[in-house]
């Protein structure tokens, strides 16, 4: 498939800045996809969404979108030739205008007899159909939202940015909303490349991923693939509640106090060599017992489950996920046994090097 | 290439044709600062400067008076604001106009009054002396000359450049500082000290240094409050001689100063400006109880001295006029009304000529910066000296048309651009930037984004920063002297002639005029600044939610 | 509500721009009317003077001219000698002004050497002695003044009153004299003339001499006489016709006046005269000739001497009443043009006293 945007090696670094905001970025946003640029803040992610909108140029690199370069060679095309649409964190209505009026803003290359009936068409996918008339103050918060992206979506761009398009939403209507923007940028048949700093969100609308740290690439994947095999110690622990759990290996082994773990797709490491598995707290179970050398610190009640802290005998603590029928007072003694059918990353250093299964499963 | 868009503002960046206009208008407003520096470096070697010693109290006046007005206005302006915006005082919304109402009438008429009233042997010293029989050296007002009867006149009639952005600060800022300094239950002063002052600083500094360039360019209250400084020696300089070296020479620390006071004016202000925030909720004002009369008092005190006094002063000439016949009427009214055409349309080609290096200040990277700032260097420049380039520059090149109006037009444009860009900017600066992108990223060119979002949503300021040039032009004094053609006559320039030799009856009916002139202009401001559009739409938001 | 007063506003400023734009429209002589540059010979309805004396003293005589020639109108730019004569010179590739009246015969002589004036023998000047005019017969003087010292007589008897210049650095006077600061051309002239009379050193010595005296120097001559006239000082060096216009003020008009060094052994009142000169290229030529010989008529020249108490150069012109005549006091006699060429350093005199 022919990519809609393509940046390679794309970096910018403003005159005042110690480091590179975006240092050498390359990606690429495919048709129909639903990619997210997900990083903590300071990551350079809400620069990457204005160099491809055309609000700041980059240093060095290239980005073309439509298979057009939108920046060579220092030769910038300006944002209001590039046909892509921006969804900004506060919406940007103009406040000046009604509903109806910011749209036909954006359907200036539609003749003027058409513009009527594309407003209404916009306003019908994002669920607004009488508020055409309304000026952006009488709007709430999600509804001016659904306006930016009516806005946005009007001119039928290929593609549409959107810069943290839930931060200014109550959390009760967020999940409602995100879903919805899902099924507007479907129904549209339009791809998005969407801004967040909540992996939660990221998680739950995202086709593929691309996770920013300091300006740098550190993965980009599907979800379930930068959730399961991150490829950094920063993704692993980025993308959910992580422990890194301290081993070292044996022949074909890693040996950690929760027991061996056998490599899976890596080559075996040299002996003693140091390395951390990942553990999520869905990974272990905390079987009680009073003759354990687990001990129980720290409580939370989530809902649906209790999540514990765990103190192993070496001093390190995990977290280990139980079920809200019964909870374990804290101090309680037990064992902690592996509890996954899917293979565990372990990492030398920062970086990933392959996945281990429990030598001996006790379930 | 990356440094040449930081220069020039590759990204969003202006249409081509404000590019052509700002750079047209630096180059015009740069007129006097060069000719300025031309002429003094012509001047050095052949040109006597005053001895060292004048030199030396020159300095030490013009440092005291402007940095006096500048303390004082702030004083002023900033109590004003304080009491007017955030607290229970009774009438704020009359206090309101009241605060502002020193804008419509020109400090040099308001120097004239102060100085037949209560110069030794005044108008109040003879009636101290006749009626109650005082003789006349215990009386005190020997003290109404020099700095600080300079600074108090100047303070008194331009301290609305502070109580007008400070009270628009308090009317939008965000609250939630000052609600959580109250909740944590610290006294009204800590908070006044720790929160209230330090939201307002940048605005009531920004003001604070206007009145201060103010002060610097001055000629007619140190004039009449025989106070030397830059400003009058630079006119007597120039009346005293046909050489124009002296002046010029005395011309060049001016702009340095105001240079540097307008780079520290931006430092202050900060590029972000108070942009009006979502939660936006109307303040609980602070309860005076007792201390309420004193405010009262305070404020009257201030308006009377500032207001009320020139008014009445002014009508009380107007009855000793001799008789009805000795005042031309018709040729006064044709003058007024002159006068009133000319200033609306200046003041309508200087706000629009604005427009450019506003924008560029905006988004034309290094150099947009740059040339408008340079083109700021006049701001404090005695109206003597931006003419005379003026008519230089016009002999030089286009002879033809001096003695037309086209060089005090000029002049008109050069002298207070500064302060419309400066207009335009705040103006602009409400605007959230996401706004313009938002604009540009929707397909359409700078320049409809410039139409139909950017100018439509900073109307309220540009018309407020029009009224605001209309006010400062119809008071203009020393260019309309030098420049008007001979036929030409303003309201300014009948109020300084007869009063400069002492025919203040014959002054009063040009002066009162003048101030019921600027009193629409005054309004149309005073309207925008208390209903700002934007947070008009917070306000109407906030009910529905 | 806010909503409607901000239509109101707008309203307002509508309604304010109609007013302005029809009522200026409306006004047959709007500025922009009739300011465009006349051309030159021929159209002879304007005439054009640059006044460095004010405008309230030269007004009435416009009057007279305007009755006696009605088809021409008189614009006049009323400023500071130097103020002007440095406009003349700026405007000298494309001359605005027609006439130039000065208050400083120095000034004029000074502005003659840059030959921006056109020489025009003005008819019925014959009887003015030679030294009152241009030998190239670029100017003429108008009238003639005297510097003088008025006193308040509340605060000084008239025994008591200077009767040289010299005697006001005396101590006694400190802080009680008022004069015109070093911007000020009449001033500036009797410096010019004391230099050449009495030599630097003593110049020197007699202006800070002054300056040590605490003498407060004014912008103007009328505030210094306001002083005097009030009792704010008891003692200003002006021209003699401030002293005058004091007197016949309705009020503050206790004071006396002393011509100084006026008698035998001493240097002789200063004297310094008004003069009127036609611009080289002048727009309206024909009528700056005919202006100039009416500042010449007995009646005109009459003006002057009733309304500001000047001394007439036209011979049979009587003063007004109760002024000292000239010719029974000594005055300085001196040839003028030698003393223009110590403006100049004059000024620089006054300033290195620190005279502001």
């Amino acid at each position: 498939m022919e990519a809609i945007i393509t940046l390679t090696q794309v970096s910018k670094q403003p005159p005042t800045a110690r480091l590179p905001i975006v240092n050498n970025l390359s990606f690429d946003l495919l048709p129909g996809e639903i990619l997210v640029l997900l990083g903590p803040s300071g990551s350079g992610k809400t620069t990457t969404l204005r160099l491809i909108a055309g609000l700041e140029v980059p240093d060095h690199g290239e980005i073309s979108i439509h298979g057009i370069p939108a920046f060579k060679n220092g030769r910038q095309s300006p944002p209001e030739a590039r046909r892509v649409g921006m969804v900004f964190q506060d919406y940007a209505l103009f406040p000046h205008m009604t509903v109806s009026d910011n749209i036909r803003f954006a359907l200036h290359a539609y003749p003027k007899p058409t513009q009527q009936a594309r407003i209404d068409e916009v306003l019908r996918l994002v669920g607004l159909n009488d508020l055409g008339n309304r000026l952006p103050h009488q709007l709430s918060g999600g509804q001016q939202q659904r306006v930016a992206i009516a806005r946005a979506l009007a001119p039928a761009p290929p593609v549409v940015l959107l810069d943290e398009p839930f931060s200014n939403l109550d959390s009760a209507i967020r999940d409602h909303v995100r879903s919805e923007l899902r099924t507007i940028l479907r129904n549209a048949n339009t791809s998005a490349i969407i801004v967040t700093h909540d992996q939660h969100e990221a998680l739950a609308i995202a086709d593929r991923i691309a996770l920013l740290h300091e300006g740098v690439l550190h993965q980009i994947g599907t979800p379930e693939a930068l959730f399961t095999q991150p490829t950094t110690r920063f993704a692993a622990a980025f993308m959910g509640q992580a422990d890194f759990l301290a081993v070292h290996a044996v022949g074909t082994h890693l040996q950690s106090e929760l027991g061996a773990l056998q490599f899976v797709t890596a080559p075996p490491m040299p002996n003693n060599a140091p390395a951390s598995i990942l553990l999520r707290y869905d990974d272990v179970r905390f079987v009680p017992a009073p003759d354990g050398n687990a001990v129980i610190c720290q409580r939370t009640y989530e809902g649906p489950l209790y999540h514990y802290r765990i103190q192993l005998p070496s001093g390190q603590q995990i977290s280990c996920k139980g079920s809200h029928d019964s909870a374990y007072a804290l101090g309680s003694k037990g064992h902690i046994t592996y509890n996954t059918p899917h293979p565990l990353v372990y990492f030398a250093g920062e970086q990933a090097v392959g996945s281990v299964i429990p030598h001996t499963s006790h379930a | 290439m990356h440094s040449w868009q930081t220069l020039i503002g590759t990204l969003r960046r202006p249409p081509s044709l404000i590019w052509m206009v700002g750079v047209c208008v630096a180059i015009i407003a740069l007129i006097p600062a060069i000719y300025t520096v031309v002429r003094a470096f012509e001047a050095i070697g052949n040109t006597p400067l005053p001895p060292s010693k004048m030199l030396q109290s020159l300095i030490i006046n013009t440092v005291l008076l402007a940095s006096g007005t500048a303390l004082l206005s702030g004083i002023i302006g900033i109590s004003q604001a304080l009491l007017i915006e955030r607290t229970t005082l009774f009438g704020r919304s009359v206090w309101r106009i009241i605060a502002a109402l020193p804008l419509a009438i020109p400090p040099y008429v308001l120097g004239i009054c102060v100085l037949a009233l209560f110069r030794p042997r005044g108008i109040i010293e003879k009636w101290l002396h006749t009626t109650l029989d005082m003789p006349y050296d215990t009386l005190p007002f020997h003290g109404i000359f020099g700095v600080w009867g300079s600074a108090v006149v100047l303070a008194l009639s331009i301290s609305p450049y502070v109580y007008l952005p400070v009270a628009a600060v308090l009317r939008q800022g965000s609250n939630h500082l000052s609600e959580m300094a109250q909740l944590s239950g610290t006294k009204w002063h800590t908070q006044l000290r720790h929160v209230t002052l330090p939201i307002i600083a940048p605005a009531a500094g920004g003001g604070m240094l206007l009145c201060m360039l103010y002060a610097l360019a001055d000629f007619g209250v140190p004039a009449l409050l025989r106070l030397p400084t830059f400003s009058t020696a630079i006119y007597g300089q120039f009346t005293g001689q046909i050489n124009r070296g002296g002046a010029a020479l005395l011309s060049l620390p001016l702009i340095l100063v105001t240079l540097a006071l307008i780079i520290s004016e931006e430092r202050l202000a900060g590029r972000g400006g108070v942009q009006i925030n979502r939660s936006w909720r109307p303040y609980v004002p602070h309860v005076l109880g007792p201390w309420h009369w004193l405010a009262q008092w305070g404020l009257t005190t201030v308006s009377v001295a500032a207001v009320g006094l020139p008014i009445g002063t002014l009508l009380f000439w107007a009855s000793q006029a001799p008789s009805a016949n000795t005042i031309a009427w018709g040729t006064l009214i044709q003058t007024g009304l002159g006068n009133l055409l000319f200033v609306t349309i200046v003041a309508t080609i200087t706000t629009g000529l604005a427009i450019a290096p506003a924008l560029l200040l905006r988004r034309g990277g290094m150099i947009g910066v740059i040339l408008t700032r340079c083109s700021q260097a006049g701001y404090a420049l005695p109206g003597v000296v931006v003419a005379l380039s003026v008519v230089l520059v016009v002999n030089r090149g286009i002879s033809t048309l001096a003695g037309s109006l086209i060089p005090l037009v000029l002049a008109y444009i050069i002298r207070f651009l500064p302060q419309a860009v400066q207009s335009l900017d705040a103006a602009f600066m409400q605007i959230a930037p996401a706004i313009e992108e938002a604009g540009q990223s929707l397909g359409r060119s700078a320049a409809s984004v410039l139409q139909r979002i950017m100018l439509p949503l900073a109307a309220p300021g540009i018309r407020a920063g029009w009224a605001l040039l209309f006010l400062s032009m119809i008071k203009e004094l020393p260019a309309t002297l030098l420049l008007r053609p001979a036929g030409f006559d303003t309201l300014a320039v009948r109020i300084w002639m007869p009063a400069s030799d002492g025919h203040f009856a014959e002054a009063a009916y040009p002066a009162l005029l003048l101030i019921v002139a600027a009193l629409l202009p005054l309004t149309l401001m005073l309207s925008t600044h208390h209903h700002p559009s934007t947070s008009k739409h917070e306000e109407a938001a906030w009910k529905q939610s | 509500m806010s909503f409607t007063k901000t239509r109101w506003t707008g309203l307002g400023f509508a309604t304010w721009l109609l007013v302005v734009l029809l009522t200026g429209c409306g006004t047959p002589s709007t500025p922009t009317a009739n300011t465009t540059p006349t051309v030159a010979t021929g159209s002879n309805d304007t005439l054009v003077i640059y006044s460095g004396r004010s405008e309230a003293l030269l007004n009435p005589v416009i009057a007279a001219f305007e009755k006696a020639h009605p088809t021409i109108k008189v614009q006049l730019k009323a400023g500071k000698n130097n103020e002007l004569a440095a406009a003349i010179l700026e405007e000298q590739a494309n001359p605005q002004a027609d006439v130039f009246i000065t208050t400083d015969m120095l000034a004029t002589i000074n502005l003659a050497k840059q030959q921006v004036l056109m020489p025009y023998q003005i008819p019925g000047t014959d009887a003015i002695s030679s030294e009152y005019k241009a030998t190239d017969a670029t100017w003429t003087s108008i009238t003639t003044r005297a510097r003088v010292i008025m006193y308040n007589r509340d605060l000084v008897s008239a025994s008591d009153v200077p009767t040289s210049m010299l005697e006001l650095t005396d101590p006694k006077w400190k802080g009680k004299i008022a004069a015109a600061n070093s911007s000020n051309g009449s001033f500036q002239a009797q410096v010019a003339v004391m230099k050449q009379l009495l030599g630097d050193t003593q110049t020197t010595a007699w202006l800070t001499g002054l300056v040590a005296n605490d003498v407060q120097f004014f912008g103007s001559h009328s505030d210094v006489r306001k002083a005097v006239g009030s009792g704010e000082f008891a003692l200003g060096l002006v021209n003699h016709y401030y002293y005058e216009l004091q007197a016949h003020e309705q009020s503050d008009n206790n004071v006396g006046v002393s011509y100084p060094d006026s008698k035998a052994g001493q240097m002789g009142v200063i004297l310094n005269t008004t003069a009127v000169g036609i611009i080289k290229g002048a727009p309206h030529a024909q009528a700056a000739q005919l202006f100039s010989a009416f500042l010449f008529l007995p009646e005109t020249q009459s003006l002057f001497a009733k309304l500001n108490y000047e001394y007439p150069l036209i011979p049979g012109v009587a003063t007004s009443e109760g002024l000292t005549p000239l010719d029974s006091i000594k005055t300085v006699q001196i040839d003028m043009q030698s003393v223009a060429t110590n403006v100049a350093d004059a000024v620089q005199m006054m300033q290195s006293a620190g005279i502001p």
